[in-house]
């Protein structure tokens, strides 16, 4: 089922929901306050000091906050770089909502501080790579010591747009892999792990996988016909090598979260949580596989008609003026599509832009970027009555306007026009090699509900229910306490049946045409010692966000499942390279070979997630390399931990400072 | 004449830190029904431990180590819990020296008075009610019907030790121990709940274990009285023999002791020393330290309580004792003191000790 | 007095104390830097500032502090605590809810403390200096070192996961009423009481054994009246006036213990509410609840005055 969350993060502007995604997932704060631990504190600014060793030992001071484990694994850098003699090292830590502040703050620019942050990357290698890299994300998420390479910015603008690489998959890896050598040698960034997403079910819950990504977490393994993924519940027989042949219907799935799902309207909510449970009620025109392959779901087929070659310049004649507010933002009411990429609203009192209608209008004229036309399904029911229509598909494009995720559906697509009564083109502002990914990645609602409610009402709690297309309704609701969803009983799929649904379903005939578990009870625990408890007692089937040393132990014991998958979140360290010496590559190198990554994951995370010896993790593969091995051979062993290397670098830089600049 | 209660031979040990305290040793006594015999003595000297005894109220470090306490023929000391909580409050009363801390703060007067009695006399409340009130009005409470829901520290000093008068009369007791009942009130207030005790003790034919320090208090309301020093018994006598011809120097001491309207002296005279120490009290005669008349013998003999006429041992029923060895082996100087009575009654005096010398044997 | 009039003079004289109450939750939460907009504002950089100062319009926030105040106390008095910042739905929605959780849980955190440490306390007391005695005393002591949130674990651990007689989760489906949702609550109120339990019980036993002292239990003993009526009716009643002054307090302890152990117990109360909205930085839940717990603590303090004088005549005089 479509992960239409996993969010893009080529948005230009505050990628906000990628950070709060990872950070809400990843577990509430860590600590209060400033804890200035590790070394003696830096002298001043943390600009080298001009002592005996030239730079060294420099002052360096590494700044993180969100989870504990993001602030251990930063200890344990600081520590490794204290022990070589070269570093002083401080690390300043951050509760939760001051550290979510200081990751767009611009003093990382200057002040000459590492900060360590954890992001969430998709099946777009694109995530991996430009929000860090790309300048044009200076001051927002996530460039934050200012890296301004135009070479690497051309790189990866062209890694995705573009005629070329839309239309040449082979292309565009090639790209991915030139981009990933140019990282290596310029170093401005380390990663040092890949995330790896787990959960923990107990024996009745059969043939349950993981998603790659938290917000799917539910959704995947109840039914996911493009993996051949099912899960039943069978009370009868312990789970363990679990056989199609022996799939029980029936039954109910109780799981647990850990925070409240705060919201049932998917394009105003931005918590993992929500999405989880948004992801049982709704559905989008395309589905992903545990690759990132696209598969036709609300479409019946869909097709890429034209590429042209343009870039934003192309909508002026169809942009308006807008003034522009003092904290530089554009003042108009409406979405704003397109900004003219030669206005700046920081700088300028008036900016042009394009908004909805005249996208319409220039799409019809056929300037557009990319031109996806959409064949819906006849026959698909909405709960509580209703048929999917091509209204339905754009007034839910609509209705994401102006919402906390438009920044990530409005910085790709152009219009969403119904064609016909089933039909429904889709249109991209330039030409992207994630386009097919990027444009249907909304959830369908009902133009019916749309209507009734005002922006963000779709909520229980206020008396709507909300109505989707997906395998699940909604049932009862009580904040903070739990939620129940069951069967929909006129689930398009198991009306119709899988084979004849899916044209490109090859599994076996046994495989069902819709989920077999008839309700789902997702319970609020949000203190993980009683979820952990609940789960152990019986009282819970599932439930993800177990502390990595429990894991341990629910892996180690009998009647429990632990279920892991490498996943799209990474940990990362970005040097301030506008500040000596990091503008010294040779420097960022020799940290680089000073973080122990395997210490890390082996310590801090008990093993649970991927040291970074290469910088995409395995959802990322399919476009980001042409050869993994290969780029695992050349990259690899510069991420490797040698204090050797580090200190000949490190030695030789020494060895210069002395001489009169 | 029957004895309504008699002390014999009671012995009461505190057992301290610093040692064992022996606050009574080898008391006894009698007192008649219906007569009102007082316990007199300095402080310390053990008469509220030996009155508090006959009920039983020692609590520990105290512990009451012998002798027996005969009310009505039974021994209380040998009885059971059960039983002997029968006789407090039912054959005899009590009366304490603080009546307000004797009085329940929380509870109305009248409740606690009635509580008694539903208790022992098994009535309803609502006439439990009646007869306290009749009590309350009987001791001197005016307004008794209000007063009775009235609470403690409503009532004056003087009207807390009527409630507790009749507190103590409310089941109809045989005797009542009152332990120095009138030491916390003043003058006038003494006088006359004296008055009234005399009287109710006249009106229920009940007889008054009456314990003060106050010799004066004796003088007015006693028929019979025991002079206590040093947890023992020094001299018995019927009051008015007690005061025209005290036996002990001891008594002798105290009488002379008492201030009186109309004395010239610029200072009183007192018996020179203290109570000595409870736990290593002085060899033979207890009082010899201080007794002006003490000889070598006395420091060696403890002198046992003896009819003073004849020398022999006091029992319970001989009305006049005393504890010196003057009346047993004799004393070289004697006892050389007498008793002056200032203007007033001189025959009545003369006449009563004549009585007694005719009455009484020979040396 | 008559205990009507004393009753109704302190009643009112619980009036201008809450007035003080409200004056200084307002105060400190006006103290600390920043304000809710500016928190809605840092989660939404694109809000200009014509928006910012709309925003703070509407939320009553612009205006000088004394005007903030009395429109905040205006609303309060009527039951308008506001709305939360994330999602505006209104605060005392979240109060009517949650508050009948957490009175529930403390009164039974209460009942158990009482329960066990009044009869504790007069055992000790009786048997002061013998074994009893200091048995109570080391059980008191060690249910007062006891952390709650370790002791609630514990008491999952062994009567939940091992035992099997409790759920872990509470009975969500059932309302508070239902005698399942009651028998949940024993678990987290004997984590909530142990406490309270502990210290009522040392105050119980010094109490008591003052009173055993007093010159009208011996002179009680004396009117032959059984020991039991002398402990139970004359001396217990003369003892709780302490026990009352603390249970009083204890309600504060409560209120605030109920925060970790809803929180450990799954308990949608206030406390684990207070918790949550501390996380996400939303003022107006936590100035109500902070605000619903200063008047329970004031009316519990009440509570304690009206029972000193049913339970001492003396005091009606004050």
């Amino acid at each position: 089922m479509a992960n239409r969350h996993e969010a893009a993060d080529e948005s230009r502007r505050l990628d906000r929901r990628n950070l709060l995604a990872t950070i809400g997932a990843a577990g509430t704060a860590g600590f209060a306050g400033c804890g200035g631990q590790g070394a003696t504190e830096p002298s001043g600014s943390a600009d080298s000091d001009s002592d005996d060793g030239g730079p060294f030992p420099l002052s360096v001071r590494l700044e993180t906050g969100g989870t504990d484990e993001r602030i251990r694994m930063v200890e344990l850098i600081a520590e490794s770089l204290q022990q070589t003699g070269y570093f002083e090292t401080e690390v300043e830590t951050y509760e939760w909502n001051a550290y979510l502040d200081r990751v767009i703050n611009p003093a990382y620019q200057d002040n000459g501080y590492l900060p360590a942050i954890g992001l969430s990357g998709t099946f777009n290698p694109h995530s991996f790579c430009n929000p860090i890299h790309n300048s044009a994300n200076v001051g927002a998420c996530c460039n934050l010591t200012g890296i301004a390479d135009p070479e690497l910015d051309e790189l990866l603008d062209s890694a995705r747009y573009g005629i070329e690489v839309a239309e040449d998959s082979r292309l565009r890896a090639e790209t991915y892999d030139e981009i990933w050598r140019t990282l290596a040698e310029e170093r401005y960034t380390s990663f040092v792990h890949f995330g790896v997403e787990t959960a923990v079910s107990n024996a009745d819950l059969h043939g349950f996988a993981m998603w790659p990504f938290p917000e799917g977490v539910f959704s995947y393994g109840l039914f996911s016909p493009q993996d051949e993924q099912v899960a039943w519940i069978d009370g009868e027989r312990p789970a363990g090598d679990s056989d199609l042949a022996d799939l029980t219907t029936g039954g109910t799935l109780t799981a647990a979260v850990s925070t409240n799902p705060d919201s049932f309207d998917p394009p105003h909510s931005s918590d993992t949580t929500s999405t989880i449970v948004q992801n049982l009620l709704f559905e989008a025109l395309v589905a992903n596989d545990a690759e990132g392959n696209v598969y036709p779901w609300l479409a019946e087929r869909y097709e890429l008609r034209d590429v042209r070659d343009v870039d934003r310049t192309v909508y002026e004649e169809y942009m308006r003026p807008a003034g522009t507010t003092a904290e530089g933002a554009v003042d108009v009411d409406e979405q704003v599509i397109v900004r003219h990429p030669e206005d700046d609203p920081a700088a300028d009192d008036e900016v042009r832009v394009l908004l909805p209608e005249d996208a319409r209008e220039a799409a019809a004229d056929g300037t557009y970027g990319m031109w996806f036309r959409y064949e819906l399904r006849e026959g698909v029911e909405f709960h509580g009555g209703g048929e999917l229509t091509a209204e339905d598909v754009v007034a839910s494009y609509e209705y994401y306007e102006n919402s906390a995720t438009a920044p990530q559906t409005f910085d790709s697509v152009l219009a969403a026009v119904a064609v016909d009564e089933y039909v429904v083109d889709v249109y991209a502002q330039v030409p992207d090699a994630e386009a097919e990914r990027e444009l249907p990645g909304i959830s369908v609602l009902s133009a019916d509900q749309i209507a009734d409610v005002e922006k963000g009402g779709i909520d229980p709690r206020e008396g709507v229910t909300p109505v989707g297309t997906g395998p699940y309704e909604f049932d009862e609701f009580v904040d903070e306490e739990y939620l129940e969803v069951s069967k929909f009983d006129g689930y398009w799929v198991e009306s119709r049946g899988v084979t004849d649904a899916f044209e490109w379903f090859d599994g076996p005939d046994s495989f069902p045409d819709g989920p077999v578990i008839d309700a789902v009870e997702v319970e609020v625990v949000p203190d993980d010692a009683t979820r952990a408890g609940a789960l152990r007692s019986g009282e819970i089937d599932l439930t993800y966000d177990v502390a990595t040393a429990t894991l341990e132990d629910f892996d180690d014991a009998d009647g429990f499942l632990v279920h892991a998958v490498e996943a799209g979140g990474y940990d990362y360290l970005q040097y301030p390279l506008n500040v000596e010496p990091w503008d010294d590559p040779r420097l960022r190198e020799a940290v680089n070979h000073l973080i122990p990554r395997q210490r890390i994951v082996d310590n801090v995370l008990n093993g649970w997630a991927e040291p970074a010896w290469t910088p995409i993790p395995r959802i990322a593969r399919g476009a980001g390399t042409t050869d993994y091995e290969a780029l695992e051979d050349a990259v690899g062993p510069l991420n490797e931990y040698d204090v050797e290397r580090a200190e000949a670098l490190l030695d030789e830089m020494a060895a210069e400072y002395d001489e009169p600049s | 004449m029957t004895a309504v209660l008699e002390v014999e031979d009671l012995t009461v040990r505190f057992y301290a830190e610093e040692g064992v305290v022996t606050a009574v040793d080898g008391l006894s006594y009698r007192i008649e029904a219906g007569e009102t015999f007082g316990v007199v003595g300095e402080s310390g000297a053990g008469k509220s431990v030996a009155a508090l005894s006959v009920l039983g109220l020692i609590d520990s470090p105290g512990r009451i180590e012998g002798g027996e306490v005969r009310f009505e023929g039974e021994d209380l000391l040998s009885m059971d819990e059960s039983a002997l909580r029968s006789v407090r409050g039912d054959g005899i009363g009590t009366v304490f020296q603080d009546a307000r801390a004797a009085l329940n703060p929380v509870y109305t007067v009248g409740e606690q008075i009635a509580e008694t009695i539903e208790h022992h006399l098994e009535y309803a409340p609502s006439t439990a009610r009646d007869r306290a009130i009749r009590l309350l009005d009987r001791v001197g409470i005016a307004d008794a019907e209000t007063r009775y829901s009235d609470y403690p520290h409503e009532f004056s000093g003087g009207m807390c030790q009527r409630a507790a008068i009749a507190m103590a009369l409310s089941c109809d007791p045989e005797l009542i121990v009152a332990d120095e009942p009138t030491t916390a009130l003043d003058v006038t207030v003494e006088a006359r709940i004296l008055d009234l005790l005399a009287e109710l003790a006249d009106e229920f034919d009940v007889a008054v274990q009456l314990v003060t320090h106050d010799l004066g208090v004796i003088a007015g309301t006693c028929d019979r009285a025991m002079v206590m020093y040093a947890g023992e018994a020094v001299e018995t006598a019927p009051v008015e023999e007690l005061y025209y011809d005290p036996k002990h120097p001891y008594t002798a001491g105290l009488m002379s002791a008492i201030p009186r309207v109309g004395d010239d002296d610029d200072r009183l005279p007192t018996i020179p020393g203290t109570m000595p120490d409870p736990i290593d009290p002085p060899p033979g005669c207890r009082f010899h330290p201080r007794c002006p008349f003490a000889e070598e013998a006395c420091t060696r003999t403890d002198p046992a309580l003896v009819d003073p006429e004849t020398g022999e041992a006091a029992t319970l029923d001989d009305d006049r004792a005393a504890a010196c060895l003057e009346y047993t082996e004799g004393l070289s100087g004697g006892l050389d003191y007498s008793v002056e009575v200032a203007g007033g009654t001189g025959e009545h005096v003369e006449k009563a000790i004549d009585e007694r010398e005719e009455g009484g044997s020979d040396e | 007095m008559s205990l009507r009039r004393f009753v109704v003079r302190r009643a009112l004289s619980v009036v201008p104390v809450l007035f003080g109450v409200s004056v200084i939750t307002f105060g400190l939460f006006h103290l600390t830097p920043g304000d809710p907009v500016s928190q809605l504002v840092a989660l939404n950089p694109d809000v200009s500032a014509a928006e910012e100062a709309r925003l703070r319009e509407r939320w009553g926030l612009s205006g000088p502090v004394w005007r903030q105040y009395l429109a905040w106390l205006s609303n309060v008095l009527v039951g308008d605590f506001s709305r939360e910042l994330r999602t505006g739905r209104a605060v005392s929605g979240i109060l009517w809810r949650r508050l009948p959780e957490t009175i529930v849980l403390g009164a039974f955190g209460w009942v158990f403390a009482i329960a066990i440490a009044i009869p504790a306390g007069i055992y000790a007391a009786v048997n002061k200096g013998r074994f009893g005695d200091v048995a109570a005393r080391v059980l008191a002591l060690s249910g007062v070192s006891i952390p709650n949130f370790w002791l609630g674990l514990l008491l999952i651990l062994v009567f939940s996961l091992y035992l099997g007689l409790f759920p872990v989760l509470p009975p969500s489906r059932l309302p508070l009423y239902h005698p399942e949702t009651l028998r949940y609550l024993l678990l987290p109120g004997v984590t909530i009481g142990t406490a309270a339990a502990a210290s009522v019980t040392r105050v119980m036993r010094t109490s008591m054994a003052e009173e055993l002292n007093e010159e009208y239990v011996t002179a009680a003993r004396a009117r032959g009246l059984p020991e039991r009526t002398v402990v139970f009716k004359h001396v217990l009643r003369n003892s709780l006036v302490s026990v009352v002054t603390l249970a009083a307090t204890l309600t504060a302890g409560i209120v605030a213990g109920s925060v970790v152990v809803e929180s450990v117990f799954n308990w949608p109360g206030l406390g684990s509410e207070f918790v949550r909205a501390i996380n996400r930085r939303e003022v107006n839940v936590v100035m109500a609840i902070t605000l619903v717990t200063a008047v329970a603590v004031v009316l519990a303090n009440f509570l304690a005055d009206v029972l000193y004088a049913v339970l001492d005549p003396r005091i009606r005089y004050d």
